[in-house]
């Protein structure tokens, strides 16, 4: 499977997007899509880039396949401090901005982007896996409750 | 695709009226930064409405919303407000999937962004109606929405344990209208001892300090001064501009704060009010804390200064109304259904009541009751009439007549600990 590792800072980051983009590219992903999947990245790396690594210097490792041109499975990985970002809670969207929490945000967009979000800790290793179907679950319009599957 | 990344671009203009910031390119965490430089450069240069036209954007992540979401928190403290123009519908599709839709202004083009700016000034025809029993006659204005900050919390005011690590300062530049426990002063060790119930109106502090024999204390600021730092151990402020200015008359029956503030529901259909009253008193009912509920000045430890053993030796309360005839400014918050309320909001709330305001009793004379002059005419009497006594007001005052002003409330945020400490 395709991988790139780098180290894990902001100036890695177009790099890091541009690799899950082009796999999506090659699929003929509807360029809307493609953004969608390139924001969930983003909100990850950066996630990674700033918590991650604490007190030291660390590697982000992305591995991704597209299966039969439907389902763009990715890996991101790194081997900072244990943590499971899909349990930071998501930010209260609907009330007016009272304590929202931007941080939170991002995870938020993930899970509405991703059809299937997975952590697992590995050895030293935090591995997230997204799985993006060709269009947004649920985005013809209505509401979505949430499309992820954890 | 791979060229266009590379560029992002992040231009200022000036358009009806406005100062424009022009992007072009993936508002992201590489652009983030820039953007907010120069957002920051704008607010510090000044600018209150700050335009962004998106028309070149087709991307944009967490990261770039956390600077127009920062940069817009404070333009709502001093009444201005970010303008998001010609949002494309990958980009709306984003912010709206955040909620984020309702939080900016959201214009279809600039000169949309600029419209209401200069609708502002001109009032519409105002509108008369009795509701529960009080003639209204009011102005609806096309005023920015409220802004309100909720300060501190309540948690260690039973026990009595306040301690330094819980005073939240507000610089009276970012304070328009608010109450709570307040103080004054630059040491801890100085004015730690004199908080007591405060009322802020119009950027002045007015506090009655907890201590015998106390006497109304005040700081008068304006606009060009350095700002004052207010002390707070609780409390609330919000600003923004008037959507409604109404006056009110009993005609032969006295108005009950409990009515008129049920009834400025009935104007407004908006779930949460800023409400600065002007009225003449017919018996207020007032409460004032007599002893400041700071740790070290009383030999503790206080399991609740609220209980019926202890409420005497802490609280003041009122066994009959008082100040009839006095003119009286106040200035609060009110919750259309307590129940729907934010948590927060909720807890900065007098328990099972639907508002908290605070009121300054100032001397007997005459005022105008004419809703078009109703921002004037309070900054009048709070300059030039005396002050007798700030007081935490109960439903139950009554009022011959007066004005209010009603600030819609839509957004909001926290500073201080609140209660989430243990």
């Amino acid at each position: 499977m395709p991988e790139i590792t780098s180290p894990a800072r902001m100036a890695h980051l177009e790099r890091l997007i541009q690799f899950v983009a082009r796999h999506a590219e090659t699929a003929h992903f509807p360029t809307q899509r493609i953004r969608e999947i390139e924001l969930a990245v983003e909100e990850i790396l950066v996630n990674i880039f700033s918590y991650a690594y604490p007190d030291t210097t660390g590697d982000v490792s992305l591995t991704c396949r597209v299966e039969d041109d439907l389902r763009l499975v990715l890996e991101i990985s790194d081997t900072g401090t244990p943590f499971n970002i899909l349990n930071v809670p998501a930010p209260n969207v609907a009330a007016g901005i009272y304590e929202r929490q931007v941080g939170g945000l991002g995870v938020f967009f993930v899970k509405k982007m991703a059809d299937e979000a997975h952590y697992r800790r590995d050895g030293d290793r935090n591995i997230l896996m997204l799985i993006f179907g060709r269009h947004r679950h649920g985005a013809e319009g209505q509401e979505h409750a949430g499309g992820v599957q954890e | 695709m791979e060229k266009e990344r590379d560029m992002f671009e992040c231009s200022e203009t000036e358009a009806f009226g406005l100062r424009w910031l022009v992007l072009i390119g993936r508002i992201d965490a590489m652009s983030a930064g820039e953007i907010g430089r120069k957002l920051a450069a704008l607010l510090t240069a000044g600018e209150r409405i700050i335009g962004a036209d998106l028309d070149g954007v087709n991307y944009i992540s967490s990261a770039g919303i956390r600077v127009f979401l920062s940069a817009q928190k404070k333009l709502m403290r001093v009444n201005g407000q970010i303008v998001l123009a010609h949002v494309r519908p990958d980009v709306l599709d984003v912010l709206k999937m955040g909620g984020l839709d309702t939080v900016f202004r959201i214009a279809a083009t600039r000169e949309d962004a600029a419209r209401p700016l200069q609708g502002e000034a001109k009032d519409l025809e105002p509108v008369s109606k009795v509701i529960n029993g009080i003639r209204f006659t009011w102005l609806k204005k096309e005023g920015r929405p409220g802004f309100l900050t909720l300060i501190g919390g309540q948690k260690r005011l039973i026990h009595a344990a306040y301690e330094a690590e819980d005073v939240v300062t507000i610089p009276s530049s970012d304070m328009k209208f608010g109450l709570g426990l307040g103080s004054l002063g630059q040491e801890w060790d100085h004015f730690k001892g004199l908080f007591g119930e405060a009322m802020v109106v119009d950027h002045h502090l007015f506090f009655y300090p907890a201590v015998k024999n106390p006497a109304v204390d005040f700081m008068l600021w304006s606009r060009g001064n350095p700002p004052l730092p207010y002390r707070f151990l609780n409390g609330l402020s919000f600003g923004g501009a008037y959507q409604y200015v109404a006056s009110f008359d009993g005609e032969d029956r006295s108005v009950s704060l409990d009515s008129l503030i049920k009834a400025l529901f009935q104007i407004s259909d908006a779930p949460l009010l800023g409400i600065v009253l002007l009225g003449e008193s017919r018996g207020t009912w007032g409460m004032h804390l007599k002893r400041v509920p700071v740790k070290g000045l009383w030999p503790g430890p206080e399991p609740d200064i609220f209980s019926p053993a202890r409420i005497h030796d802490w609280v003041d309360l009122p066994v009959e109304p008082g100040f009839a005839y006095h003119t009286v400014v106040a200035a609060g918050i009110g919750v259309r259904e307590r129940a729907l309320a934010p948590l927060s909001v909720k807890t900065s709330l007098p328990e099972g009541q639907d508002f908290h305001v605070h009121a300054g009793i100032f001397g007997k004379g005459l005022f105008s009751t004419d809703p078009a002059g109703f921002e004037e005419e309070v900054k009048r009497i709070v300059s030039e009439f005396e002050v007798l006594r700030i007081q935490h007001l109960m439903g139950r005052s009554l009022f011959r007549s007066g004005v209010v002003g009603v600030v819609e409330i839509r957004e909001g945020e926290t500073r201080g600990t609140l209660d989430r400490r243990p």
